[in-house]
């Protein structure tokens, strides 16, 4: 047999990756020549660059089909849309840790977070099987190096639960994929939609493994119980990275397998527990906020929440529900990324912005931060006038019309729980300090922390105008 | 779904500018203020002035006429389906756009004058021109959503600029009282909103009126009366009216612009711009009509009871609206609309006139300490004579055209009742303004006369305003301001006053009537026992009784010598029920004012504390609880997190296995 | 019957087993436990010191590094076995590969991860 992976592989296809992992290593190369003074923005300023060149190169791909990998990766729409978070996600999370950075380790990490990145894009596109776990494990990987990557005992102990608990559900994914592998005969997620697999044992089998790895890195309950410990472990902006990055590709994932990877009629079945979890994510997550007192487990608690409700547009398995999600999760990632930058902008060396304590009468000392801070907690709160609230109705409306009104009525039910959170870190803000507890001003401004606060507070806004008529749906899948 | 647009769309880059003009003088006039200094008035007037050049040049794109559909439509921002946002010019929207930036551009340039030495200058203009902004936002709208946020923000608006001397506790609480009403009033349409979306799932006016015929008819009255309680909030009809004499309380230039020729006749528009929703819901008409007669009659009933020269003019005001108002109900679109037009023009002229003597007279409104003014301030006198001749409707003038076209077309539709109310209102129009216009310039001035000799008591007791305009805190600044920047708005002022009503002339065939062809349904009309010229003639009748009586008690040879005496036991003897303005400030007091504080110490003391804090505290504690229990299995032991995800992986697999098993 | 049901029933049974082979000896064996039974059994020689020995952390890091080399240098194999048939394409990902592993090795090497200390 003569190959020739010229003609089957599109390199076009994975140049937004690749272009990534140039940078990646670029960034080790000048970290090992470079002087230490020069590495802290130069891998910054490398790394943002190869995420710009990334996110140039897949938009080019958009409304084009590439596919490569002998069909193990395809992209050009809705491909395209989530390597665009992911690359948000990277850039804004980049942009934070020249910030916060520890200036010897930051080659490290920033290679770390591009290649992670790698990942998450490669899960975005991924058409079989093994790209997804190709993808998943990549960024994974460096997830585990990313929590531990500073000199703290929470910082160790967030990656080595990460490392644990993450590989014990890798492990049901893999052993789920198998077990599809072996009732398709196929490593293609195309072919896991044949009729005749509805009937197979080992297919329902290998779904359930294969979603309980999926839940575990959606973190939805009871998969949920690394996400607090590992986000208030881990530094802020990796936090930041990991609750959207692995977020929009495991969505990305999900949302294909839901789609395009089920037998006919099958998929309301398949997918039962995946909803019910869903739902228990949307109340326990809310719940879980209330008594926390550290912006990322209450961040963390919140995120779980959100993939919920994520979730429940897509529950109908609708293409206006799919197109909502999306909506909802760019929303998300804005205005997650932009409370990541608020707490970064005040953070200095031990991360005093992941504190809630930090927050007391932040309304004087910074005005217009806490308005930002303030409206990000509105969006994620979901309150009028801003995009969570848009995205939240659109939501609503969707899971009424496809028959899942009980997930609409949890995802109202959830809100209502989370506003005494949310407006916890608001009224922390604007109340008067109590008594003597005086927290100092941490750092006069840290511009690129403020630039990213302007630029997420610009994209929540402009996602509450973005014109959702008919015209914009999104070539999804193929 | 297929979307109807109302006007032909294409790109009119002009309309944008025309509309986001003012807004960014605004903002330079808020932004540079003190750096401006007085060149914020030349900055923000020219500036209107240039939307109001744009106008003029969007003419023919306003007036097209494609396969019978009307004007320039262009699309700004296409949202969820039905929420498309864009921006109307028809020969409705463009008739409020020239009077807008047109009176608005002549009353920036007296303000120049009027505001000069005035502390917040800058301030005044950028609240102006943000006016203006809004006004324009609310006549451009292609949307009832558009229009509710332009409707909200002229209430904004005029909330600022009512309360522009914010010193004054009397302004403040106009302001506030302003704003009140009009919020009832925004509720109204929001309200009507909701309906329409409801129905047609759009809340483009194309959508709405293309479906006016297919509203269940409870459903468009509710739609109707929701509007209306809009419109009447905003264009001062009984019984939300109450806030509009107060609103004088205003710099003079703003009672001209927001109070007299603009922002209050909204609700005109509003009703115009809905006109397919009315004509076919008779009691709607009913409703408005109805309520626009009353006002106007008992506007002029309380313009006769007045003192003080702006409050006049606001009762005048409200009475001349409640003309259009009852025009627009009965469906005598183009004569509600036309008396929008003269109005605006020669009520503008009456308040920047009296404007004119309160700036001479020292801040000074009150007419019975005026008097023998022609001889003082001849400009003035000229000024008034022909805004009053203009309003009472003298043949030849403005409104003796647009006012009869109202009062025809209210027999024209059956409604001999209003008919009669409209004419009764033209005599008593003219009595008022004669009596305003002889007691302050004939006779001899009674400006040294002390107040109480006069009948003036104490000005809280009358329910006069406290004070006035406050002078120029650099008292010589205003000597240097030139006397033709406050003359020369008000003298280009005069020629519509007079001759705008000329356009209306000759029924169907006049310029008025081909301006709007295609603009309004047409009704079906009756014709009357009574023609169109008699029943001017019976109006100039009414009229000149009026103008007789008033001449009688005001400007015989032996009034006007015993003048301080008459005007004294006037004063005294004023009927109670109109010195209270019938009561309507007591009334909404009792009603509203009273029940909401009984309803607010029911809530403070008992639902408050022990119903909702309650229920609060009780899901506040079993939220807690929750919140702990989550917390008592996020222990941060590794193997309890494990145990957690396999029991959770456990009952996947008991799903999928008996799943997969069936 | 499920085709799967002879699996599932000898997973019960290994289960079964293995659990009775772990409870039954607690229950019927009989207990004389004198101090050399009690030792811990190791060569026939006293045990001297813990059984958890510590080992420095440097071990665990070569081994990994050791790992991760040996197993890309695996991947070089089945290349080589299919060098005539990838041609010039297969030449090209394999030099690819090794400037990606050559990067890391110098990454590893300049950082001092070969060093023991």
């Amino acid at each position: 047999m003569i190959l020739n992976p010229f003609g089957t592989a599109d390199w076009m296809a994975i140049a937004p990756i690749v272009a990534l992992a140039i940078a990646s290593l670029l960034v080790l190369l000048a970290d090992l020549v470079a002087r230490p003074a020069i590495s802290r923005y130069g891998a910054v300023a490398i790394g943002l660059l190869g995420t710009a060149a990334a996110a140039v190169l897949a938009a080019m791909q958009y409304g084009h089909v590439y596919a490569a990998f002998f069909g193990g990766f395809v992209t050009g729409g809705f491909t395209t849309v989530f390597e665009e978070i992911v690359a948000i996600a990277l850039a804004g999370s980049l942009a934070l840790y020249a910030t916060l950075g520890d200036p010897k380790r930051i080659g490290g990490t920033v290679a770390l977070m591009l290649w992670g990145s790698c990942g998450a894009m490669l899960m975005a596109g991924a058409a079989n099987l093994m790209t997804i776990f190709l993808g998943l494990e990549l960024l994974s990987l460096a997830l585990y190096c990313l929590c531990g990557m500073v000199d703290r005992r929470g910082a160790r102990e967030s990656a080595l639960k990460y490392l644990i608990l993450s590989s014990t559900a890798s492990g049901f994914l893999l052993f789920g994929m198998a077990l599809l592998f072996g009732a398709s005969g196929s490593v293609l997620l195309a072919d896991l939609a044949r009729p005749q697999l509805a009937a197979n044992p080992l297919f329902w089998m290998g779904s359930g493994l294969f979603l309980i790895g999926l839940a575990f890195k959606m973190s939805l309950v009871p998969f949920h119980a690394w996400a607090p410990d590992v986000y208030e472990g881990a530094p802020l902006p990796v936090t930041a990275y990991m609750s959207v990055a692995t977020k929009a590709a495991t969505l990305a994932v999900f949302a294909r397998v839901l789609y395009a990877a089920l037998p006919a009629g099958t998929a309301s079945h398949v997918m039962l527990p995946v909803w019910i979890v869903a739902g228990i994510s949307m109340i326990a997550g809310n719940v879980g906020m209330l008594a926390q007192h550290d912006l990322k487990r209450l961040l963390a608690y919140s995120g779980i929440a959100q993939v919920g409700y994520i979730l429940t547009a897509m529950a109908g398995g609708s293409a206006l529900g799919l197109r909502y999600a999306i909506y909802y999760l760019v929303a998300y990632t804005f205005m997650n990324l932009g409370a990541f930058a608020v707490a970064t902008a005040i953070s200095g060396e031990h991360e005093e912005g992941a504190r809630l304590v930090s927050y007391a009468g932040l309304a004087r000392r910074r005005p217009w931060l806490a308005a930002a801070m303030t409206f990000f907690m509105l969006a994620l709160a979901g309150m009028p006038p801003t995009a969570g609230f848009l995205g939240k109705i659109l939501i609503l409306a969707t899971s009424a019309d496809s028959g899942y009104a009980w997930l609409g009525g949890l995802l109202v039910a959830g809100t209502a729980i989370s506003l005494y959170a949310y407006a916890k870190v608001v009224r922390a803000m604007y109340l008067p300090q109590s008594g003597d507890h005086h927290v100092a001003d941490l750092r006069p401004i840290a511009p690129l922390a403020w630039i990213s606060v302007t630029l997420c507070l610009i994209g929540v806004i402009a996602m509450t105008f973005y014109p959702l008529t008919p015209s914009n749906v999104l070539p999804l899948l193929r | 779904m297929i979307h109807h647009v109302m006007g032909n769309d294409g790109t009119y880059p002009l309309l944008i500018a025309l509309w986001l003009l003012p807004l960014l003088g605004a903002i330079l006039c808020w932004g540079f203020g003190p750096w401006l200094k007085a060149r914020a008035g030349w900055l923000a007037s020219a500036l209107v002035g240039a939307s109001f050049v744009l106008a003029v040049l969007s003419w023919g794109a306003g007036t097209q006429s494609v396969g019978g559909t009307l004007g320039a439509h262009q699309s700004l921002l296409s949202w969820i389906p039905g929420f498309d946002f864009g921006l109307l010019l028809d020969p409705l929207a463009l008739l409020w756009v020239f009077v807008i930036t047109g009176v608005g551009a002549l009353i920036h340039l007296y303000s120049i004058g009027y505001m000069d030495g005035d502390a917040a200058f800058a301030r005044f203009f950028a609240y102006m021109n943000f006016f203006v902004f809004a006004m324009l936002t609310l006549v451009l709208s292609d949307n009832f959503v558009g229009l509710l946020i332009g409707w909200g923000l002229v209430g904004l608006a005029s909330y600022f600029l009512i309360g522009f001397w914010f010193f004054k506790p009397s302004a403040v609480a106009a302001a506030r009282k302003a704003f009140v009403l009009n919020v009832v009033g925004d509720v109204g349409i929001m309200f009507a909103i909701f309906l329409i979306v409801a129905n047609v799932h759009s809340i483009g006016f194309g959508d709405a009126f293309a479906a006016a015929g297919s509203y269940a008819t409870p459903t468009l009255f509710l739609i109707c009366l929701g509007l209306f309680v809009g419109a009447a909030a905003k264009s001062a009809q009984v019984p939300l009216h109450t806030w509009l004499p107060d609103a004088m309380e205003g710099p003079t230039p703003v009672s001209a612009l927001i109070h007299a020729a603009t922002m209050v006749t909204a609700g005109v528009y509003l009703i115009a711009r809905c006109a397919p929703l009315w004509s076919v819901n008779a009691d709607a008409q009913m409703l408005v009509g109805t309520i626009g007669g009353l006002t106007a009659l008992l506007g002029a009933i309380l313009g006769c009871a007045q003192w003080d020269i702006k409050r006049i003019l606001a009762y005048s005001t409200m009475s001349q609206i409640g003309y259009m108002i009852m025009g627009v109900g009965v469906g005598a679109y183009e004569g509600g609309v036309a008396h929008f037009f003269t109005h605006a023009f020669f009520k503008a002229q009456l308040f920047l006139g009296s404007g004119l003597i309160i700036h001479a007279l020292a801040n000074e409104q009150d007419i019975r300490r005026m008097g023998g003014l022609a001889k003082k301030l001849p400009y003035a006198f000229v000024v008034m004579l022909v805004g009053v001749l203009a309003i009472c409707g003298t043949p030849g003038f403005s409104a003796f055209f647009s006012k009869d076209m109202i009062i025809y077309g209210t027999l024209q539709h059956g409604h001999p009742w209003l008919y009669a109310v409209g004419i009764l209102t033209a005599g008593l129009t003219a009595y008022y303004m004669l009596r305003l216009l002889f007691v302050t310039f004939l006779g001899s001035y009674r400006g040294a006369v002390d107040p109480s000799d006069l009948g003036i008591r104490h000005p809280e007791l009358a329910g006069l305003p406290s004070d006035g305009d406050p002078a120029p805190q650099d008292a010589t600044a205003h000597h240097h301001a030139p006397a033709w920047i406050m003359n020369l708005p008000v003298g280009i002022l005069i020629v519509p006053s007079i001759f705008a009503g000329w356009l209306m002339f000759g029924g169907a065939n006049s310029p008025w009537a081909h301006f709007f062809a295609g603009q309004f349904p047409v009704p079906n009309v009756v014709v009357p026992p009574i023609s169109e010229g008699a029943t001017s003639a019976i109006v100039f009748a009414c009229v000149l009784v009026g103008a007789a009586v008033a001449a009688a008690r005001y400007a015989s040879k032996g009034a006007l010598a015993d003048a301080v005496a008459r005007l004294r036991s006037e004063s005294v003897r004023m009927p109670a029920l109109l010195s209270n303005r019938f009561y309507f400030d007591a009334a909404i007091d009792a009603l509203c004012v009273r029940s909401a504080q009984l309803a607010g110490t029911f809530f403070g003391r008992v639902a408050d504390p022990h119903v909702i804090d309650g229920t609060v505290r009780e899901a506040a504690i079993s939220a807690r609880w929750m919140g702990t229990l989550m917390r008592s299995l996020q222990t941060g032991l590794l193997r309890a997190y494990a145990l957690i995800l396999v029991f959770g992986a456990a009952c996947f697999i008991v799903y999928y296995a008996l799943a997969g098993g069936r | 019957m499920n085709p799967y049901g002879p699996v599932a029933l000898y997973l019960c049974v290994a289960f079964a087993a293995a659990l009775l082979f772990s409870v039954l000896p607690g229950l019927v064996a009989r207990r004389k436990p004198n101090p050399e039974k009690a030792e811990a059994y190791e060569c026939g020689v006293e045990p001297t010191s813990a059984v958890a020995g510590r080992f420095p952390v440097r071990f665990y890091l070569i081994a990994m590094l050791f790992v991760i080399f040996d197993v890309e240098a695996a991947s070089f194999y089945p290349w080589a076995v299919q060098m005539h048939a990838l041609r010039i394409y297969g030449l090209l990902e394999m030099i690819v590969f090794i400037i990606v592993l050559g990067i890391g090795y110098a990454y590893v090497w300049k950082k001092g991860g070969f060093a023991w200390r």
